[in-house]
């Protein structure tokens, strides 16, 4: 298989395109670090899911918003099973994608920006740079970050989240240029409107209407399209591709 | 180049007038089908009769020649090397990746920048770093400052046992014979056959007649015979090659002869904290990279051991990684030869050692490639010395300060030859004086240890100077003959 004998860790996985993503490698292989906030239920039922199918798989809370939390979790997990090869920054702060009750840029606060960035890029920052004494070690590594396609083209101006997101794109070129002396690559992947998640649930049938209509594929993205390309970047299919943003999004963003 | 059936390949030249009784042929085995390797199946009469016959062509004609004009046909012969059309050029691109199983392109590269080494201009400067006015003295006898006068004198007859280890490496010994107007028979090693064949084929081209002082021809070591009656009738023997070929030779020569030997040596590369910098660090391990790579470290000149200095912004922990990600894409560049059983075998029981180290000591690394032996680097935490069993395999050590590098490498003397170094302006003069010290004769650039200048001296020899002997003529002789001048009062 693909990913045999590689250890994943994906962030934000007992739900939506996480929880895909966890699946999508263990299929293919990989030993898969399930992590999530606060839903044991549900991570635990991820975790079942991937073993009911003959995977390997281990849930993991921690909120990546905070440093410390993370350098227990890449211990323990370093200490368990003894390296990781990949690693899926997909957690974000608190969102829901609701088109009718959004921020206005008149309203949105410095607090708002701040709350997304240490969702996404604190915590795709902090989560790498406790694993890279390791992919130094082994040479190795893969950076995955969950980015949107609206940093392209803002259908619906989240700003806060949208800002955040954009600043990742840029984290993953700047980084996959420096790391790419250590064989670690870095790439993003700009799903479209990914449904249903919980927090795209939000996002209701005139709009879905309004994106599938301009989409060239003609329909919306589902979070195991997402799964697909993480598996993708995450193998040795991709060992030459890095700083790179993948959209998923049935061809709505061209570029 | 003589070439029947497309596939049969001369590996030997002769003086026209010379004919061998009989020849015979060594089939190679390459990636693209069997090559056959005609050479003469050589007797020991013929070698006394290719001496002489070498000899009197020398007296005759290279003996008679200036320096100036050797410098001239030979500078000559290698501008037709410039050419990529070249008909010569193009033979030994074909066949000695084939020959020696190096990367094609590798060498192609390797051999345009070497054999631009032999331009006129590289030759002049590189006689006039050991002898003034372009070896004049060679020439005719010049005033000396002692009053009298000196003239230099090279061997009639030069035995040279060539290495077969990088491509082309024999012509530069060749040359040096050359310059010293001395006849020349070389024995070619089947590892690599055919370079200084094409080269003297080259000359032929030129001038013929200088041509006509050399003999190139491979025959295998077991031939005692032949290889002690061609030092019997040579002045002077160069051997190049394995501590046992060397030693082997040795015991041939007898002490009254003059023996130059090229044995066994060992490279070793430095690396300063400054050449960690953030803008420097990639560049620097790719220079150390194409060290490791060029002739996957077969030349002596390649490093062995890697010493990193601490305190720069990468770890030396952290370089060995950047230097291994860089082996490997090497790798992808210019690929490595096909190894040897033998080879394979120093590889893996080299892996093997450093796995047992890792177990026993948590700061040792192994960067390798995984699924086949293309390139290892083992780091290690404390400093030490130990030499590689080539074929993109090195050792590198993690060092407080540079300066304490000499006292690792001092035990290995008589074995040390170039260091490649990327270190402080203001650290070069003290460091270099410490690791002259202790044995190094070559210091170079990072990324340049596998190209030597056309000055340097091999070894820490002289490359003419150890091949002449002087001749004086004494002032009280040239005011002693001034009185039978009978017109003086
Ligand atoms: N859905 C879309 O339409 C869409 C479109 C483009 C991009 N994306 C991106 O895709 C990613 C996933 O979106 P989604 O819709 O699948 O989200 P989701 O269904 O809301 O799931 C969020 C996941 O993140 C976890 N999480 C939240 N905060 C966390 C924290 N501080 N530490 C650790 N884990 C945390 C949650 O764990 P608990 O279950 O424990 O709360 C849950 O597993 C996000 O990066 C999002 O920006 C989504």
């Amino acid at each position: 298989m693909l990913l045999d004998h590689k250890v994943a860790l994906v962030t934000g996985a007992s739900r939506g395109i996480g929880a895909a993503i966890a699946k999508g490698l263990a299929q293919q292989g990989a030993i898969v670090i399930v992590n999530y906030l606060k839903n044991h239920e549900k991570a635990n039922a991820i975790v079942a899911d991937i073993t009911a199918s003959g995977g390997q798989a281990v849930a993991i809370p921690c909120d990546v918003r905070s440093d410390a939390a993370i350098q227990a979790m890449i211990t323990e997990v370093l200490n368990n099973f003894g390296a990781i090869d990949i690693l899926v920054n997909n957690a974000f702060a608190p969102f829901v994608f609701d088109p009718k009750h959004r921020r206005l840029f008149g309203d949105t606060t410095w607090a708002d920006f701040q709350a997304q960035i240490d969702g996404s890029l604190k915590a795709s920052h902090y989560l790498t740079q406790a694993l890279l004494p390791a992919f130094k070690r082994q040479q190795y590594g893969r950076v995955i970050n969950i980015t949107t396609n609206l940093t392209q083209n803002p259908v619906i101006p989240y700003h806060d989240y949208i800002a955040a997101k954009s600043a990742v794109l840029g984290w993953t070129r700047s980084a996959a240029v420096e790391l790419g002396a250590y064989g670690i690559r870095v790439n993003a992947i700009a799903p479209g409107l990914t449904y249903p998640t919980d927090a795209s649930r939000t996002t209701h049938r005139d709009v879905r209407e309004a994106i599938i209509a301009q989409t060239p594929t003609g329909r919306l993205t589902k979070p195991a399209d997402i799964a697909g390309a993480a598996v993708f970047l995450a193998s040795a299919l991709a060992d030459n591709i890095t700083g790179q943003c993948l959209f998923v999004d049935g061809g709505l963003t061209m570029n | 180049m003589s070439q029947k059936n497309g596939s049969v390949i001369d590996v030997f030249v002769a003086p026209k007038t010379f004919a061998f009784e009989k020849y015979t042929e060594k089939v190679l085995q390459t990636p693209d089908g069997a090559i056959q390797l005609r050479y003469p199946d050589a007797t020991p009469q013929e070698i006394v009769a290719l001496a002489e016959a070498l000899k009197s062509k020398r007296a005759t004609y290279l003996n008679q020649l200036s320096v100036r004009e050797i410098v001239r046909t030979i500078g000559l012969a290698a501008e037709k090397w410039t050419d990529p059309h070249y008909h010569y050029r193009q033979v030994a691109e074909k066949y000695l990746p084939l020959m020696t199983g190096y990367d094609a392109t590798q060498t192609t590269l390797e051999l345009k920048q070497y054999m631009r080494l032999f331009r006129e201009k590289e030759l002049l400067r590189f006689v006039n770093s050991e002898l003034a006015n372009t070896g004049m003295a060679m020439d005719e006898f010049q005033p000396n400052l002692s009053g009298g006068f000196s003239k230099f004198y090279g061997p009639d007859l030069l035995f040279q046992i060539f290495s077969g280890n990088v491509p082309g490496v024999q012509i530069w010994t060749l040359i040096m014979g050359l310059l010293v107007k001395s006849a020349i028979i070389g024995k070619t090693s089947f590892a690599e056959p055919l370079m200084p064949v094409l080269f003297v084929k080259t000359l032929a081209d030129v001038d013929p007649r200088l041509a006509d002082v050399l003999a190139i021809l491979p025959w295998s070591s077991q031939e005692v015979t032949l290889t002690k009656t061609a030092i019997q009738h040579a002045e002077t023997v160069i051997v190049s090659g394995s501590e046992q070929t060397v030693t082997a030779v040795r015991d041939f020569v007898p002490a009254t002869k003059q023996l130059i030997r090229y044995g066994y040596k060992i490279g070793v590369a430095l690396v300063g904290r400054i050449a960690l910098t953030a803008d420097y660090y990639r560049q620097t391990a790719e220079k150390l990279v194409s060290d490791l790579g060029v002739y996957d470290q077969q030349a002596c000149l390649a490093p062995q051991s890697v010493y990193i200095e601490r305190g720069g912004q990468l770890s030396p922990g952290e370089f060995a990684s950047v230097m291994a990600t860089a082996l490997d894409n090497y790798q992808h560049q210019y690929r490595q030869a096909t190894l040897q059983p033998a080879e394979k075998l120093a590889i893996n029981k080299l892996r093997q050692n450093a796995l047992s180290e890792m177990i026993n000591n948590q700061t040792t690394q192994m960067f390798s490639s995984r699924e086949d032996l293309t390139w290892t680097v083992v780091y290690h935490d404390t400093p030490d010395f130990q030499a590689s069993p080539l074929n993109r395999t090195v050792h590198v050590y993690a060092v407080d300060r540079l300066a304490d590098v000499p006292n690792y490498i001092a035990p290995f003397k008589p074995y040390l030859q170039t260091a490649g170094l990327a270190v402080a302006p203001q650290a070069l003069m003290t460091l270099a004086r410490q690791l002259g010290e202790v044995g190094i004769t070559r210091l170079c650039a990072l990324g340049e240890m596998n190209h030597v200048s056309a000055a340097w001296h091999h070894d820490g020899g002289f490359n003419l100077l150890d091949l002449l002997r002087v001749v004086d003529i004494e002032a009280n002789l040239d005011q002693y003959v001034e009185r039978f001048d009978e017109d003086v009062e």
